[in-house]
């Protein structure tokens, strides 16, 4: 493991398109991103394309990036998070379907769920349609709101809403197997 | 933010303890490879500080410059050629002022392209004291009735190939009444007809 740099530094160097400053800020960022990147992913090889990609635009990006508008944990998380959508996106087009006014709440098992391993959850989450995967991943761990994930995902609220439904019952049913 | 359900933190929290795979060197790999394409690092030492493809293309614009200069200068030069010949074709009974007449003492000298009248500026006027043109060519643009009027007979050797034109004009004029749109709009044949008067006869 390399040694973490001066954040300043390694952000000229990138600027300056230098491969070692590149490498660096990689490095030091990498279980970051990957941890986010997992979320949209399938699999560890989605992973990587998600990482790969979205560090390819980082370090294109890297000159737009003002220190004192943001941090840059922030700027890269919504980077790997728009490329985790695109990602998904291109498995399947996101189309309108039922939409709801009021979301049903379906019971989860939450006690089921603190059994398990963070593995076995984020295989439950991949294995939902594409769409509502997108969804809940962006509702229940980032913490968007519908309205924000509407303007993400290029849907109505009331889709986003009836995807978040469909995962609750989804996770519920297979947790319910899983018992 | 919204408020999150109890399975959802639980989720959450989990997915936080979510061992990362070591797949760094295979994802920098492909990371390198797509930036050395889309952006070729710059080399700081002592090799071409811009990089070798920098060279390459410096070394391609002193080639191409001088070549592209050239070829400029060639086609304006062409094209420049080539407006003098149309305006020669369009124009044959302007062009006598190039042929020197010794008997021509009075007008104005034969490199004076100069013409009265509303002619365009870009058609080489008429020498009106060359001996084949005895009249003074009126204003074309005004007056379609009078002109000068070129005997077929007595031109001048440079002129042949020019007085040619004219007669299968007029005779195109005399065969067919109705005219076609050609050549200069408010200039008719008859205006290409040219008269030699006596006096003019040397």
């Amino acid at each position: 493991m390399l040694a973490v740099a001066n954040d300043i530094d390694v952000l000229e160097g990138c600027r300056s398109n230098s491969r070692q400053a590149q490498r660096l800020l990689y490095e030091q960022f990498y279980d970051f991103a990957m941890k986010i990147a997992m979320r949209y992913a399938r699999d560890e090889m989605d992973a990587a394309d998600i990482m790969s990609h979205a560090f390819v635009k980082i370090f294109k990006a890297i000159h737009s990036f003002d220190p004192q508008k943001g941090n840059l944990h922030g700027w890269i998380k919504r980077i790997v998070v728009n490329e985790g959508l695109d990602h998904i996106k291109s498995r399947e087009r996101f189309s309108e379907n039922v939409e709801l006014e009021t979301v049903a709440e379906p019971p989860v098992n939450n006690h089921a769920l603190e059994q398990m391993g963070a593995d076995e959850i984020m295989q439950l989450i991949a294995k939902l349609p594409p769409a509502t995967h997108a969804v809940f991943v962006l509702y229940a761990v980032e913490g968007y709101n519908h309205r924000e994930i509407a303007e993400k995902l290029g849907i109505s609220e009331g889709t986003s809403k009836w995807h978040l439904s469909e995962a609750r019952k989804t996770l519920q049913q297979q947790l319910a197997h899983t018992r | 933010m919204n408020q999150k359900a109890p399975y959802e933190l639980t989720i959450t929290e989990k997915l936080g303890q979510l061992q990362v795979p070591d797949m760094r060197d295979a994802i920098w790999s492909r990371i390198e490879t797509q930036l050395d394409l889309d952006m070729p690092e710059q080399n700081d030492g002592p090799e071409d500080p811009n990089g070798p493809d920098a060279g390459k293309w410096k070394a391609t614009a002193w080639k191409l410059g001088p070549i592209a200069v050239l070829v400029a200068v060639i086609t304006i030069f062409f094209i420049q050629q080539k407006s003098k010949k149309q305006t020669h074709s369009t124009t044959p009974s302007t062009e006598q002022t190039t042929t020197p007449n010794p008997a021509n003492n009075n007008g104005p000298p034969p490199g004076n392209k100069q013409q009265p009248g509303p002619l365009q500026p870009n058609h080489i006027p008429v020498n009106r004291n060359d001996s084949a043109f005895t009249t003074p060519v009126k204003p074309i643009l005004a007056d379609t009735t009078a002109g000068v009027h070129v005997r077929l007979k007595d031109p001048e050797p440079q002129l042949q190939h020019q007085v040619q034109a004219p007669p299968a004009v007029s005779q195109q004029k005399t065969d067919s009444t109705v005219k076609k749109s050609r050549g200069v709009k408010g200039i008719s044949d008859k205006d290409y007809h040219i008269t030699l008067k006596k006096d003019s006869i040397p």
